[in-house]
């Protein structure tokens, strides 16, 4: 669905009605204010994983850069957020001490994309990025509810603590989820 | 409401009980079987609400199955649900006159799993 | 009489086509990304010592074939895990769950390159009948499709029984 530009972000975390909660590259967030709105940028090959609790209004984000903490024990250990396999249970084990409940949260994936830059033809990371965080969610017993992954294009999503409302940006389109 | 999942693999049983359990259904019990002749003695044995079947299996296949559930007629509210890698129009085709609900063919997503077990429980309430 | 899509198995489409199947098992089943790779490169990918082996032989109409699955032990038991959701730190799963899950796999892989070749025409597919054998195994068919599953090598051959063993059946 797309909005006009006019009311794009109107109520879209405006510093006069609400926290605008920003994460970046390998950050991750946790908001429990009915009007915070969490905000990631330039979603690439990246992925961020939002979840919401519509009972006990509990919206969290991920956005993590690869898929596995492997390949870089060191960066895993002082940013945990940066890798799917240690972002992500970090991720719900935070929102669940925020009060968060599994069993009735929904899911969503957004980013992934295949980047101009990817060096090498080397394996697209944002398809991997995008198994490995469906494979980790599978473990957790979560289930996705939607997705706005893969393309070529980078997105900046807006993901409303209020009512889980999220809207993603990609280049002139804006969708809601 | 009883589960029966019908398949020769124990992995792909295990999947599925695991997805049955994490959604919200309201479930007593799942039970499982190998094959085709094991889940007829368990039909006989105890009320079962919904069947999902693999269609190729040793002995009795999940066709076979499903045509000695049909010739029986004692089963008649058995809500049918096949889950198999033939995703041709022939065997979707049988499937149909053997009243099977939905189809859902390997491989699959859990949440596409999730799903058809939602349409399926959908139907024994209506 | 096969189905007129059922091709010729040596001919090159049959490799892109279950290279097709391949991945869009891996993907939706295993979450794994199946990348095809050329000799050269599978011979090369890292790959444990011990390595499982499982055939399902496959009828469709008049034709009968089998369908070969080759998997190292390590890539068996990474697939297994994302199958069912263990965690990858539990204990090492048992022969008989490994065993069952890499059927299980050669009966998707099989099952979803018929659905595609076929469409119309159901097929029958035997029970897997799997094996595990030390060292990489010699791959019997030229034609075997050679996948890099997550850099771990995945080998799979078609191979026709002719139309003497369809009319036997399994």
């Amino acid at each position: 669905m797309s909005l006009p530009a006019t009311s794009r972000f109107h109520a879209w975390g405006d510093p006069d009605s609400g926290r605008r909660i920003i994460v970046g590259i390998g950050e991750m967030a946790v908001a429990d204010r009915p009007d915070d709105v969490i905000v990631t940028y330039a979603l690439g090959s990246c992925v961020a994983v939002c979840l919401f609790d519509s009972v006990s209004r509990v919206a969290a984000m991920l956005h993590f850069l690869l898929p596995e903490s492997s390949i870089n024990a060191k960066r895993a250990i002082a940013q945990p957020a940066a890798f799917g396999d240690t972002g992500i249970p970090l991720l719900v084990d935070t929102a669940v001490r925020r009060g968060l409940k599994k069993s009735r949260s929904s899911v969503r994936l957004v980013g992934g994309a295949m980047v101009a830059n990817n060096p090498g033809g080397a394996p697209p990371t944002g398809h991997r990025n995008v198994l490995a965080a469906r494979s980790i969610l599978w473990r957790l017993g979560l289930f996705i509810g939607g997705q706005d992954v893969g393309g070529g294009e980078a997105r900046t999503v807006h993901f409303s603590a209020g009512d889980g409302r999220l809207l993603v940006v990609s280049g002139q389109q804006t969708k809601e989820m | 409401m009883r589960i029966l999942i019908v398949d020769d693999s124990a992995m792909m049983r295990a999947l599925i009980k695991r997805v049955i359990g994490l959604t919200e259904l309201h479930v007593d019990e799942v039970v499982e079987a190998a094959d085709g002749a094991e889940a007829l003695r368990i039909l006989e044995s105890r009320e079962v609400n919904l069947l999902l079947t693999d269609v190729n299996m040793p002995g009795m296949t999940g066709v076979e199955l499903l045509r000695e559930i049909a010739r029986l007629d004692r089963w008649p509210d058995l809500v049918r649900v096949i889950i198999s890698t033939d995703g041709s129009a022939s065997r979707r085709d049988e499937a149909a006159e053997l009243d099977v609900r939905c189809y859902l063919e390997k491989p699959f997503s859990p949440e596409v799993l999730r799903h058809v077990l939602s349409q399926a429980a959908g139907s024994l309430q209506s | 009489m096969c189905s007129a899509k059922l091709p010729d198995l040596f001919s090159p489409d049959v490799t892109a086509q279950v290279a097709g199947a391949i991945a869009s098992v891996a993907e939706k089943s295993f979450f794994a990304e199946a990348e095809p790779c050329d000799r050269a490169r599978f011979e090369t990918l890292e790959a444990a010592s011990a390595w499982l082996v499982a055939t399902v032989q496959f009828r469709e109409g008049a034709c009968a074939g089998a369908l070969t699955c080759t998997v190292p032990h390590d890539l068996a038991r990474t697939l297994l895990d994302a199958f069912t959701g263990r965690d990858p730190l539990d204990a090492e799963p048992d022969r008989e769950a490994l065993f069952d899950l890499v059927g299980e796999l050669s009966n998707m892989i099989c099952g979803t390159w018929l659905t595609r070749m076929a469409t119309a025409q159901a097929f029958t597919l035997s029970r897997p009948v799997v094996e595990m054998v030390s060292g990489r195994p010699a791959l019997k068919s030229a034609g075997a499709t050679l996948v890099a599953v997550n850099d771990l090598p995945l080998a799979v051959s078609v191979a026709s029984l002719g139309e003497d063993a369809a009319a036997a059946g399994f």
